[in-house]
């Protein structure tokens, strides 16, 4: 398994304006060398390899005309920032296509391996309450994010479960059940990157046929994408309620929201 | 303060199998056969996350799916078959770490489906803040499907139901278990009788997997609240790939006088008490109030003793 994120800029300088250019890319899984950590770039002139611990990165430059050997290519780097891999594959085929128009015919192979699947909750937005000897809920939304980055597409799905609110403070309280939290409401994901929401067709990431409102003190699939699709980032914002036991004590109660994302929808 | 979580997309932690085709393990072992596997582990995030790697228990999730036990719980059935370790680890960014572990079918396990887990998490929880606080593990859970061969038994069983409110709405649940040696997904045709036995719901839940040898609960989400009373539910399950279909019998269940909705409420937490259920800042506006109107009494009379009638003046 590959990360996602990863940035390799290739500069090739001075070229010959006369000469043939090409670019071929091409993507296989840490699979093939998956024991395989050290870097790799291979090159008629023997360049240097550069340093990139943890994955395998191969860039074979050539030339196709005899009377300009690869030695015209005087630069070649490759650093390491964030981009995605779709947008990588895209950058680096502009820079190579766009800035050596007179280069001679180059081949560059560019291995990408498999990101990873992520999930999680954020932007929780739940108010507050006041002393109350009789039962009370106070309401509020929570955004699931859901990331596939794999490039595998085998679909995956979002679960969310809550634990028991623990009581800090200095009365003695006792804690909310787990059940406590509920998700009474859920809107359709939205697409951030990569492979589009299809909601019709309910091919693409969609809130479970099976409905994910419910108390959270069991696991509840919240968004799911079934294979084929969700290659991509989403996100889904889901409407919460949090019911408080009459007479509880005032001071602070803490609860552990737990998201797994896994393959298979 | 308002409950608040740790900012989004705050780990990305992976696990991968190796070698497999798929990244996901899905084995077909004879009972007393072992195979050694391997995992990746891997931070796709940009700074070294402690990681908490386990195998975890499989269960089935409410209305199907696949359901992870969470940390801490006790390895049993297919989960005792692998001997992965629990640990935890100091994940860099971008650099996997293997783990191997091995799979042992004991020699006298029966033929059916299998199914357990392995998980990666950030071991210390994100911190969330405010007075209701939820904090935040996140994780990544990869499925160990094993297969012995042999004949399957498919089987399922709805034994009871019972009535809740979520959202203002009535939420049927009904009891179900596979009993079989097979995974299953079955689709659930279900309808609602009240007590004159006129249908007051009908509907259809698509289950997602239903694991072999578990049980879960079918949860009907009704579009309105029932009235109290007695009610009963009929389901038939239907499963395509095996081609196997139960109906239950009459599922009764009781629903029962709404309780006083709870009052919606938002503002701000109470400082500290004064006595259970009273607070300091309701205590200090009773007082202010009160010395605020003691002034203005004060003031009143003065006014009137000013304005007093002359022939009361002259009379002293």
């Amino acid at each position: 398994m590959e990360a996602s994120r990863q940035v390799v800029v290739v500069k090739l300088t001075r070229g010959h304006a006369d000469s043939q250019r090409s670019v071929k890319l091409a993507t296989r899984t840490s699979q093939d060398d998956d024991r395989r950590r050290e870097d790799s770039f291979k090159h008629q002139n023997d360049w240097s390899c550069l340093s990139h611990p943890g994955r395998k990165v191969a860039i074979e430059v050539t030339t196709g005309r005899e009377d300009h050997p690869v030695n015209d290519v005087q630069t070649c780097q490759l650093n390491r920032m964030p981009i995605i891999v779709g947008g990588f594959l895209t950058a680096l085929a502009f820079t190579i296509t766009g800035a050596l128009p007179a280069l001679a015919s180059n081949g560059v192979t560019q291995n990408i391996t498999a990101g990873v699947l992520s999930g999680s909750v954020g932007d929780l937005a739940l108010s507050d309450v006041i002393y109350s000897n009789s039962a009370q809920t106070t309401t509020g939304s929570l955004l699931v994010s859901a990331d596939d980055s794999t490039g595998a597409a085998l679909g995956w799905h979002v679960t969310l479960q809550a634990s028991s609110f623990v009581y800090s403070g200095i009365h003695v309280g006792t804690a909310f059940p787990a059940a406590s939290l509920a998700i009474t409401g859920v809107s359709a994901p939205i697409l951030v990157s990569g492979q589009a929401v299809n909601a019709t067709a309910a091919t693409g990431p969609e809130v479970p046929p099976t409905s994910p409102v419910g108390t959270l003190d069991s696991a509840r699939s919240v968004i799911s994408a079934t294979a084929g699709y969700g290659t991509g980032s989403y996100t889904e914002a889901l409407a919460v309620a949090l019911t408080i036991p009459a007479g509880s004590k005032i001071g602070t109660y803490a609860g552990t929201i737990t998201t797994t994302i896994s393959i298979g929808a | 303060m308002p409950a608040a979580l740790a900012a989004p997309d705050p780990t990305r932690l992976g696990i991968s199998a190796i070698g497999q085709a798929s990244p996901t393990f899905d084995l077909s072992m004879a009972p007393g056969e072992s195979r050694v596997l391997g995992v990746d582990l891997v931070n796709a995030g940009p700074e070294n996350v402690p990681a908490l790697t386990y195998a975890g228990d499989v269960y089935t999730l409410v209305n199907g799916g696949m359901g992870v036990a969470l940390r801490g719980g006790v390895a049993t059935g297919t989960t005792a078959w692998l001997d992965y370790a629990t640990e935890v680890i100091e994940l860099k960014p971008l650099m996997p770490v293997r783990r191997d572990f091995t799979v042992s079918v004991p020699p006298g396990a029966p033929a059916g489906d299998y199914i357990t887990s392995l998980v990666v998490e950030n071991q210390v929880p994100l911190q969330g803040s405010g007075r209701l606080v939820l904090n935040q593990v996140v994780r990544h859970a990869l499925a160990v499907m094993i297969s012995v061969p042999g004949t399957r038994f498919p089987a399922l069983h709805a034994s009871s139901a019972s009535h809740s409110v979520v959202g203002g709405r009535s939420v049927i649940s009904i009891a179900v278990e596979n009993p079989g040696n097979s995974n299953l997904k079955p689709v659930a045709d279900a309808r609602v009788f009240d007590g004159a036995r006129r249908q007051v719901s009908h509907s259809t839940v698509t289950m997602g997997s239903f694991y072999a040898l578990t049980s879960t609960q079918l949860e009907l989400h009704l579009e309105n609240l029932l009235k109290p009373g007695r009610y009963t539910a009929v389901i038939i399950l239907d499963d395509t790939a095996t081609g196997l279909s139960v109906i239950s019998s009459p599922l009764p269940f009781v629903v029962t006088g709404a309780p006083p909705a709870p009052a919606l409420v938002m503002g701000p937490i109470a400082a500290g008490t004064f006595g259970d259920g009273f607070s300091y800042w309701v205590l200090g506006l009773a007082m202010a109030v009160a010395i605020l109107a003691g002034g203005i009494a004060v003031l009143v009379i003065q006014r009137l003793w000013r304005r007093r009638p002359r022939w009361r003046r002259a009379a002293r």
